[in-house]
């Protein structure tokens, strides 16, 4: 069901200032309470087949019965809808493009941090994590002010570090993908991270992955993550809803395996990829 | 007398190497010759930085190369360049080696080198050339470069004021480079019956300005993500004519034509231009005449082809090779593919990344293309092959609207593999897309 109704809902949706909407193709009354999904910056923050995670957002939205529109926001010098947006996902882009970004948002900090405090995702992955950072240290020393969402330092690598990722999210769930890493990462005393690392490197090789407060998200996993695991997608939008206050009628948003009985197998193969690494046959 | 000992330690190496293994022996000479002395290339003899030109970029560095070196000798001139790819350090050392006598000292006139875009800024440190072409910078190999950033940044390093870069004037990465250097020229190809513009899918993606960070718009692809391109934001790309533009194509005839004169074009895809129009850039900046151009791309023809035909399982089956980290490659395949309208078999070889260690599951570029050209375009059966990964390019494929019931997941690209899964259906033309043609190989 969700591959017929993703697709309807992309063929009939034309242009960048349209929204992505799934609502009637739901069978829901427009009036319907969506989740808002607002994807930053498609075109500047466009590395890693990045725009993939918006793809699975709202294909497994389709999946779950959970009403979701999306809006794309192309230029850094648009404003921002707050009061509209349930979801600020910022997909993984080139570290290049970091500084004007964050210059672009430079008024934007408080309305991030009451948006976050009201309970609003905001997600980044991969390079963009900077940008929820508290600072991000260039090679040449320059340290560059995040939007300090997340207590975590980024600092840039002499070097790329490309391997899989494999990790525990702190509830248990496994998520796994790839991580093609420019940035250190360093979390704060306090900082809780995403979730423990199986396999590969996480944020600097101390065992630990990405970083979490409340509905604030980072994650290093790339792959595209979400289509990857379309299971943690369907626990962010879970959370997103719950945060919006959308309620199903019919008790809670579920994820039926037999809707995504290729990424299960795929992840499994994947894993078993991984697994002879551990294992030192590969 | 350390770079002499160097140099002949080398050449007695590359004098073994070619009893046992005659044609090999690209990188190790210089990479004898390099431990010895680190400065071996910079201690070489003869050459002439004023006419020394790098290649580099993600794609088209060897067609480039060889074009260039093709039109340089055709004029009768001389040249020593690295034209089996070897494209580091080492590479560039070997080709010096071979090129010089005893002394050290070169032969050629000319030194028309292929350089790495992530070893340029070395490679130049010891032979400062003052002619670089710039292809396209490009996602590629992230294993390595990560973003395309990283190698923006590389590349930058190695430029100077006592530089002429030539620059893709429809590239926006590798065109901002043309800023960092002494002197910058610039080649285009105008927009042309192979040309194409992408539709206004609401996930349709572009790319950052290069000078703004904000999105650029593409008037049109020559191919992809390489066209007449403009930032509205702040202007970038649009203020000027290129210096040398391929200005009309006829495709069927072989022929282009750039300032009024036409040239030959023994190829019948657009990529192809970019290579002709730069090397026309540099040969003339270097003070080759028309006539001597010209006749050089008459005669030009490639060497290594991207498509081959075939028989499996009693149909016929078109390989396309692609560069399976690069999307741009992969898109350009995708469309070349869905340029038959007729029913067709569609087989993608993604395979994990065994290149540099560690190996690993990439699925990164599956995201970054667009499949529907072959979808539209009429196919039948989609047979995905791998196994660790080959089923994510089924997902790709149920994200872009595909039939399951039509698809089909292989564990391996061998024939054995794929024979079998071939067989039972239609008899309509297959395509390979792949990276490395497994079904040449025998299953280990």
């Amino acid at each position: 069901m969700n591959n017929t109704i993703f697709n309807e809902i992309r063929n009939n949706t034309k242009g960048h200032d349209a929204v992505l909407s799934n609502v009637r193709a739901l069978g829901l009354p427009d009036s319907a309470r969506a989740l808002h999904i607002l994807w930053m910056y498609p075109d500047v923050l466009n590395v890693f087949g990045g725009r993939g995670d918006l793809m699975a957002l709202m294909r497994v939205s389709c999946s779950m019965g959970l009403p979701a529109e999306m809006k794309r926001l192309d230029s850094l010098s648009a404003e921002i809808p707050f009061d509209w947006a349930d979801i600020i996902y910022f997909a993984s882009g080139d570290l290049t493009c970091m500084e004007d970004i964050l210059a672009a948002l430079e008024d934007d900090r408080d309305s991030f941090r009451t948006f976050a405090e009201k309970g609003g995702m905001v997600a980044a992955v991969s390079s963009s994590g900077a940008i929820l950072a508290k600072e991000f240290i260039k090679s040449d020393g320059t340290a560059v002010k995040g939007l300090g969402l997340l207590d975590m330092t980024m600092k840039e690598r002499d070097k790329v570090h490309g391997d899989d990722l494999w990790f525990r999210t702190e509830d248990g769930m496994e998520v796994a993908g790839n991580q093609i890493q420019l940035l250190d990462v360093e979390l704060g005393a306090g900082q809780q991270p995403l979730g423990s690392v199986i396999y590969g490197r996480g944020n600097n090789g101390d065992g630990r992955e990405g970083a979490r407060s409340g509905n604030v998200i980072y994650t290093g996993c790339v792959g595209p993550v979400m289509v990857r695991n379309p299971w943690f997608a369907a626990r962010l939008l879970e959370d997103a809803a719950k945060a919006a206050g959308i309620t199903p009628a019919g008790g809670s948003f579920e994820l039926p395996d037999e809707e995504i009985e290729q990424e299960l197998i795929s992840s499994e193969e994947a894993r078993e990829f991984i697994r002879s690494k551990i294992g030192g046959t590969r | 007398m350390r770079f002499y000992f160097a140099l002949w330690i080398a050449k007695l190496s590359l004098a073994l190497i070619n009893i046992v293994a005659k044609g090999r022996g690209t990188n190790l000479p210089g990479q004898i010759a390099l431990r010895i002395d680190p400065l071996f290339v910079k201690h070489m003899k003869g050459v002439d930085p004023a006419k020394a030109v790098f290649v580099t970029g993600t794609n088209g560095k060897s067609t480039t190369v060889n074009l260039l070196h093709h039109v340089f000798t055709s004029s009768g001139r001389t040249v020593c360049a690295n034209l089996d790819g070897a494209n580091m350090l080492t590479g560039v050392a070997t080709a010096l080696i071979k090129d010089s006598g005893m002394s050290g000292r070169i032969r050629s006139q000319y030194v028309i080198m292929e350089t790495d875009e992530r070893y340029l800024r070395f490679i130049r440190k010891q032979l400062p050339a003052r002619q670089l072409i710039i292809t396209n910078i490009q996602k590629d190999q992230t294993q390595r470069n990560g973003e395309p950033g990283v190698i923006m940044g590389k590349i930058a390093e190695a430029l100077g004021d006592d530089l002429t870069v030539f620059v893709n004037q429809d590239e926006p990465r590798s065109f901002a480079l043309g800023d960092k250097a002494g002197r910058a020229v610039s080649y285009a190809v105008k927009e042309n019956s192979k040309s194409y513009h992408k539709e206004a899918d609401f996930f349709s993606v572009t790319m950052p300005c290069a000078r703004c960070h904000e999105p650029i718009i593409f008037r049109a692809h020559n191919i992809e993500n390489i066209g007449p391109f403009v930032c509205p934001s702040c202007g970038y790309g649009g203020e000027h004519e290129a210096d040398y533009t391929v200005d009309t194509v006829d495709y069927e005839g072989h022929s282009f034509t750039s300032a009024g004169k036409e040239y030959r074009f023994n190829f019948s895809t657009p990529y192809f231009l970019y290579c002709y129009i730069s090397v026309l850039a540099a040969s003339k900046e270097m003070g080759l005449t028309d006539e001597e151009i010209s006749r050089g791309f008459e005669s030009f023809s490639d060497l290594r082809g991207r498509l081959a035909t075939k028989t499996i399982a009693g149909k016929t089956l078109h390989y396309i090779k692609m560069k399976q980290e690069n999307p741009e490659t992969i898109q350009s395949s995708l469309n070349l593919v869905g340029e038959d309208k007729e029913d067709k078999i569609f087989l993608f070889g993604l395979d994990e990344t065994l290149d540099y260690f560690p190996p690993f599951t990439n699925t990164l570029a599956l995201f970054d293309v667009d499949f529907r050209p072959v979808l539209r375009s009429g196919l039948s059966h989609f047979v995905c092959m791998s196994k660790a990964i080959g089923r994510m390019a089924a997902v790709r494929m149920l994200y872009d609207g595909f039939d399951p019931e039509h698809m089909t997941v292989l564990p391996s690209g061998y024939e054995e593999d794929i024979v079998p899964a071939l067989t039972p259906l239609d008899d309509q033309p297959v395509y390979l897309v792949e990276e490395i043609p497994y079904y040449k190989k025998p299953k280990k």
